[in-house]
């Protein structure tokens, strides 16, 4: 039963390492070039999942990302070389189906994952492409790959995009795999201040900048969502292993679309926008 | 206490957020840590109690009531009242006294710990604001103090200190001052022009061939005028640069990044989480609070460490705090209930709450 719910991801356990990162924290790897970003963020997920329900008494913190999992410990409680040997536990214990099923063991050396519960969302959220008038590439994209901008816009709603990391800002989440017709390369010169709910892509990427900040990324639309969704502020919307499809609403569904339940990012672009 | 001059910029802080990067909120934190610590230490508070940061002095406060504090960090004329005043030490302020930080001759930041809990709002469990964020849940903003403004303090509670106390500390005569609260060199940051920064190899440091690692570890650096609470370029001979294709992942306190033109970059409180260019390794937790005393232009060397040393240094450095910590508390104890023993494991257990709930 084991097996039947388990994926081999084209990884053994070689392709797995810990290194230092610092004097309190290490770094688990996954070697994504092998197995695919999408298989090594699985295995990334299932190890921060496994963090997360038992979370060690030394844990200050864990940033997961595409491929990698950071733990940061407290010195005071530990060092590195309990660390290690609890990540070698944790990635023992997240890949033991390759021991436990003999037949697997033999048909393939692959590590097996299994396809664990996990509350993972699937979120849709409407983006408004029309305002391209303001701070959005859409025009910009469209030309340089050939494309009509409802080409663009059609392709960008095509997929359904998993959340591989959050960061760099709170609710700040990275989306992949962007359609390849869309991809392409950063700005050569970032924007000083990307919008709040700007919807942008670069590389293979797509994301939602939560907050206004500097940016260097293609702005094709705007949500009129927040991305931070608890009163305080605190909790994103977006978690790795969730998935997100896009899809387009007109200018006047973004200008009436209600108050999004967090106060205090101001939809201050909106209001820039229709003036 | 009433703010007559901020200077540069002066602001609250703490041991920053912990627990919640990985959803995206940065650590912020003191920019020196240990003198943050000693300043908590010598008024005998919890380490993580809120100080004001104040970055090349220029700081002018009035006290609207009967304090005591400390001040430490960069080597700054401190006067009370226009007579001077030591630092490292706790001495009292009184109610319509004036006291001001000058600017500093060496390092760029002093922290004034109270006696008295700052009246300040929270997020995350900690005081501090991030520029970038521009959360105002809590009524907060980045600017940090403002002229004016009126500090307050909590009520009288846990941490407070007895009138009498006050007054015991105020007959203090210089000489039982220095006797009971000398502090052990080994407890100061190290104030200099040229720091030497321990580092632990670490995260890419293989793509770093030995030749790049011999101009990393053998040269000088100058800290250039890109610095802030975020990170710290420096300045010097390029050490090269291999181009790799890599995922973002995670940064921690003091990373140091290699950019495109062989240079480093030192991660620092305010970083982001995460972030994709190769680092070498990452500054030991010691010598990070070396960092915020750097200002540019200061220059930088880099020595290799191993795990097990940064450690040895680091337990060193805590009890040492600790014992400064209980010393004061109970030089200082007549009518003082730190909650020394509760707050600082505080951190920990509402953490280990938060990741049962998180993700």
């Amino acid at each position: 039963m084991k097996t039947s719910n388990s994926i081999a991801v084209g990884l053994d356990v070689l392709d797995i390492r810990v290194e230092i990162a610092s004097d309190c924290s290490l770094i688990i790897y996954v070697n994504a070039e092998k197995a695919g970003v999408a298989n090594a963020n699985e295995l990334i997920r299932q190890l921060t999942k496994n963090v997360v329900d038992e979370p060690p008494f030394w844990l200050r913190e864990y940033i997961p990302s595409y491929n990698s999992l950071l733990l940061e410990f407290d010195l005071d409680s530990t060092d590195h070389i309990a660390v290690k040997r609890y990540c070698n536990e944790l990635i023992n214990r997240a890949t033991e189906f390759n021991k436990t099923d003999a037949c697997d063991v033999i048909l393939d050396q692959n590590i097996r994952l299994s396809a664990y519960p996990r509350k993972a969302n699937m979120h849709r959220i409407p983006v408004c492409y029309e305002l391209s008038s303001l701070d959005s590439d859409l025009g910009k994209v469209a030309m340089s790959k050939n494309l009509t901008e409802d080409v663009i816009v059609k392709l960008h709603c095509s997929v359904r995009y998993q959340v591989y990391a959050t960061g760099f800002l709170p609710g700040f989440a990275y989306l992949g795999e962007l359609p390849f017709e869309l991809s392409q390369p950063r700005l050569d010169s970032p924007r000083l201040k990307v919008p709040a709910g700007a919807v942008a892509i670069a590389d293979q990427q797509t994301a939602i900048y939560p907050l206004e900040s500097p940016g260097g990324w293609h702005i094709l639309g705007f949500t009129p969502i927040s991305l931070l969704s608890d009163e305080l502020g605190i909790e994103p919307l977006l978690r790795a292993g969730d998935s997100v499809e896009f899809y387009p609403i007109t200018k006047a569904a973004y200008l009436g679309w209600p108050a999004p339940h967090c106060k205090k990012i101001s939809l201050q672009s909106a209001g820039d926008l229709t003036s | 206490m009433r703010v007559l001059s901020s200077g540069l910029y002066a602001r609250f802080t703490d041991h920053g957020r912990i627990g919640h990067q990985h959803k995206g909120f940065t650590q912020s934190g003191a920019s020196d840590t240990n003198s943050h610590n000693l300043a908590n230490a010598i008024l005998g508070k919890a380490l993580n109690s809120p100080t004001i940061e104040i970055l090349f002095g220029g700081f002018m406060v009035t006290a609207t009531e009967d304090i005591v504090i400390a001040v430490t960090g960069a080597e700054a004329s401190i006067k009370l009242d226009n007579s001077p005043q030591s630092i490292n030490t706790a001495f009292c302020v009184l109610k319509g006294q004036t006291l001001e930080i000058g600017y500093p001759s060496l390092g760029a930041r002093n922290y004034i710990a109270c006696h008295k809990d700052y009246d300040i709002a929270y997020f995350l469990d900690s005081c501090c604001m991030v520029a970038r964020e521009r959360i105002n849940a809590m009524g907060q903003t980045s600017a940090g103090l403002q002229f004016n403004e009126i500090v307050k303090y909590r009520k009288v509670g846990d941490g407070e200190l007895s009138k009498v106390a006050v007054n015991n500390i105020c007959n203090m005569t210089e000489q039982v001052v220095d006797q009971e609260r000398k502090i052990n060199p080994l407890l100061l940051t190290k104030l200099a022009n040229e720091y030497i920064i321990r580092v632990v190899l670490g995260y890419q440091h293989n793509l770093f061939d030995h030749k790049m690692k011999a101009l990393f570890f053998n040269q000088r650096f100058v800290v250039s005028e890109d610095v802030d609470s975020m990170g710290m370029r420096l300045e010097g001979k390029s050490i090269g640069q291999k181009s790799v294709r890599m995922y973002s992942e995670g940064i921690v306190n003091g990373a140091i990044q290699i950019t495109p033109n062989g240079l480093p970059i030192i991660m620092l409180g305010e970083r982001q989480t995460i972030g994709g260019y190769p680092k070498v390794g990452s500054v030991i937790s010691i010598d990070l609070p070396e960092l915020g005393q750097c200002r540019p232009g200061s220059y930088i060397r880099f020595e290799e460490c191993d795990m097990l040393t940064a450690r040895q240094l680091w337990l060193l450095r805590q009890r040492g705090m600790k014992n400064v910590v209980a010393r004061n508390s109970v030089a200082t104890n007549n009518g003082v209930a730190t909650n020394k023993g509760v707050a600082t494991n505080k951190g920990l257990t509402t953490n280990t709450k938060r990741m049962n709930n998180g993700e």
